[in-house]
């Protein structure tokens, strides 16, 4: 028996508060890999980072994947991922990816969410599919607060169609319990305080690591799911945001 | 994070369990496993011809009956605390004799219910079937097995020249699709456990209200349609449907109050008000209180899952290798103690630590056990019994 691979992609709120749990992300990443090492072939890393703002009237984005700013997006959604790379085996890479993070503006973690889900995993055959958000809000705060809720129902059923493991650790809220019903999701209710700075990060990426060695394969082959669920594909890009980023 | 499995009580060892209890009065490991490697070709035969219908009975409570989902009545199922509780044992011919043993001593008249999942991961499925089935051939009405989905997933489709398994991995298919000398023998104990797990039942519910079920029950989608039925042998014929017997043996355990059931896994989970509404939906006709399943892994072997308050429930794993490592290794990591449950009358079965005898496992795998020196304290490597924490292993 081969141990499974693991693909696991970072979700983080990157809106102003969240420095702290993004600077504790980086510092015991490695506590994540440790439970791992021995219980499962390679580990790949990928990361959404996603802040939010409006600007003259529309909804601005700045992402952050490890294939670059948000004008990865483009090759992510146009299936031509050519030199993009999404994920890395690098631990280092990841850290020093994260360092780099800007935290500005507002959260849209289920925007974040539907961009972590869309990435380009190993065949669900052969690989742990996770995807880990973090985030100091609810989900129902935030930008375009209504819709985003409104597609909690299609995230999990993408969840499961895409078969992916979730874990969450952010404030309780009535979607977060409605995202804990999704099969095979941990969703873990922390009262963390600003940029989640009172989590015991160590014990918390631990026990994560720990239970990704032990979690299954979500078994059989990935279905079909839809992809960009808040019409991300169709983002624009212009000169307008920030740092000439993007918006829709 | 927290683990899927959360809050394995605390069972203290009792006296009757103690190591020096069960040392060897059985016969070994080692000797049972060669000699029932000589026996199997006799045990394949007798075995086959009673499964047929009509023949001499098959030694495991219910095989092969119309219904897989059964309400045991009390004279079936005579007293709670006869019953002995096995859970996944994955080819662990050495857990499952030491439980066996363990278990006929501490009460000679004992029965045995085994939840399911006998083959894959570990190195003897087959002489594990024909120990617990000899066991069962020797105590007429002692032996109940369920099926588990490692024990349905296995096939021969017609026409086809190779086993098929809908889990993966499948380490029984490296065993049964292997072209050597034996290629003929394997296949005919491969037609013979694919015939095995057609006709075990799929779920017992006995009269103090404890349902023995190797994955979970009919989750809630399926439960809208049960809620309606009027008639109680419509009822039954529902639970024993192919849809309600796939969650009953596939479905998994959680600690979260509700889980939406995902039709795209195999493994969709279910929580705690999801067996709730199961135990409710109509208590006159399928009573079911309580639960024990296989089928998770729990790091210590057993879980009582603490979420689980209204309608308790817990889970036994019967193997004692370290199942998150490879073969032959996970053996070199094998646990110091083996659980056992034994049943109580309107509770859950209590969970009894059989401890490994280490130098007997060291004779089964020598290139792997160190044996434990002349004269050292068995004792010493008693394992505390005081899980802080259970993680779950998902199979």
């Amino acid at each position: 028996m081969s141990a499974p691979n693991v693909d696991l992609v970072l979700v983080l709120d990157a809106s102003d508060s969240m420095r702290p749990c993004i600077d504790q992300l980086r510092r015991h990443l490695r506590e994540l890999i440790k439970p791992m090492q021995g219980y499962v072939g390679k580990i790949r890393f990928g990361l959404v980072s996603l802040s939010a703002s409006s600007a003259d009237g529309a909804q601005v984005f700045k992402v952050n994947t490890l294939a670059g700013g948000t004008e990865s997006l483009q090759p992510l959604y146009a299936g031509a991922r050519g030199q993009y790379e999404f994920f890395t085996e690098d631990p280092d890479k990841m850290i020093r990816t994260l360092e780099q993070i800007e935290v500005t503006g507002d959260e849209h973690n289920l925007l974040a969410l539907d961009i972590a889900l869309d990435h380009p995993f190993g065949p669900s055959s052969t690989t742990k599919r996770i995807v880990a958000m973090f985030s100091d809000e609810p989900l129902e705060a935030g930008v375009d607060r209504a819709s985003g809720v409104s597609r909690i129902q299609a995230l999990i059923d993408k969840v499961h169609k895409r078969r992916v493991k979730l874990f969450c650790a952010m404030p309780y809220s009535d979607a977060a319990q409605r995202l804990s019903e999704a099969n095979g999701s941990e969703v873990e209710a922390v009262d963390g305080g600003p940029g989640l700075s009172s989590v015991n990060f160590k014990a918390l990426l631990t026990q994560m690591g720990k239970s990704i060695s032990v979690s299954a394969l979500q078994g059989g082959l990935a279905d079909e799911a839809p992809a960009a669920l808040f019409g991300q594909d169709r983002w624009q890009f212009g000169d307008f945001g920030w740092n000439g980023q993007d918006a829709r | 994070m927290q683990s899927p499995i959360q809050g394995a009580a605390t069972l203290p060892p009792t006296a009757e369990s103690s190591p020096s209890v069960t040392a060897h009065l059985l016969p070994s490991a080692a000797d049972e496993l060669a000699r029932i490697r000589r026996e199997m070709p006799r045990l394949l035969i007798e075995l086959s011809l009673r499964m047929r219908a009509g023949g001499r009975p098959f030694p495991a409570l219910h095989f092969g009956g119309p219904h897989k989902v059964i309400r045991l009545s009390q004279e079936t199922a005579g007293a709670a605390e006869d019953w002995f509780f096995v859970g996944d044992l994955h080819g662990d011919f050495f857990a499952l004799h030491s439980m066996l043993r363990h278990a006929e001593t501490l009460h000679p008249g004992c029965r045995i219910l085994f939840l399911g999942d006998m083959v894959d991961r570990g190195d003897h499925p087959f002489e594990s079937v024909f120990l617990l089935l000899e066991w069962g051939l020797k105590r007429p009405g002692r032996l109940a097995w369920i099926a588990g989905n490692h024990d349905v997933a296995f096939d021969l489709p017609d026409g086809a020249e190779f086993f098929t398994s809908l889990v993966s991995p499948a380490e029984l298919l490296q065993v049964v699709n292997r072209a050597d000398a034996l290629h003929g023998f394997r296949r005919e104990l491969g037609r013979f456990f694919v015939n095995l797990g057609k006709g075990l039942p799929r779920a017992l519910l006995f009269p103090d209200g404890l349902l023995a079920t190797h994955g979970g029950f009919p989750l809630v989608d399926l439960q809208a349609h049960g809620a309606q039925i009027e008639d109680e042998a419509a009822y039954l014929d529902w639970l024993n449907s192919p849809a309600c017997l796939k969650d009953f043996t596939w479905t998994r355990i959680h600690r979260a109050p509700k889980k939406l059931p995902d039709r795209h896994s195999t493994g969709a989970q279910y929580g705690f008000k999801d067996f709730e509404a199961f135990c409710a939906l109509k208590p006159d006709w399928f009573p079911v209180q309580r639960m024990i399943t296989g089928h998770e892994h729990p790091a210590d072997g057993f879980a009582v899952h603490a979420t689980y308050k209204i309608n308790p429930a817990m889970t036994l794993v019967g193997f004692g290798f370290d199942d998150l490592r490879a073969m032959p290794e996970a053996y070199a990591h094998y646990t110091d103690v083996l659980h056992i449950g034994r049943g109580r009358a309107g509770a859950l079965p209590e969970v009894l630590p059989v401890p490994v005898d280490r130098s007997e496992l060291a004779w089964m795998y020598p290139e792997l056990i160190a044996a434990p020196a002349v004269g050292a304290d068995a004792s010493a490597s008693e394992p505390s019994m005081q899980p802080d924490a259970v993680v779950a292993q998902e199979t």
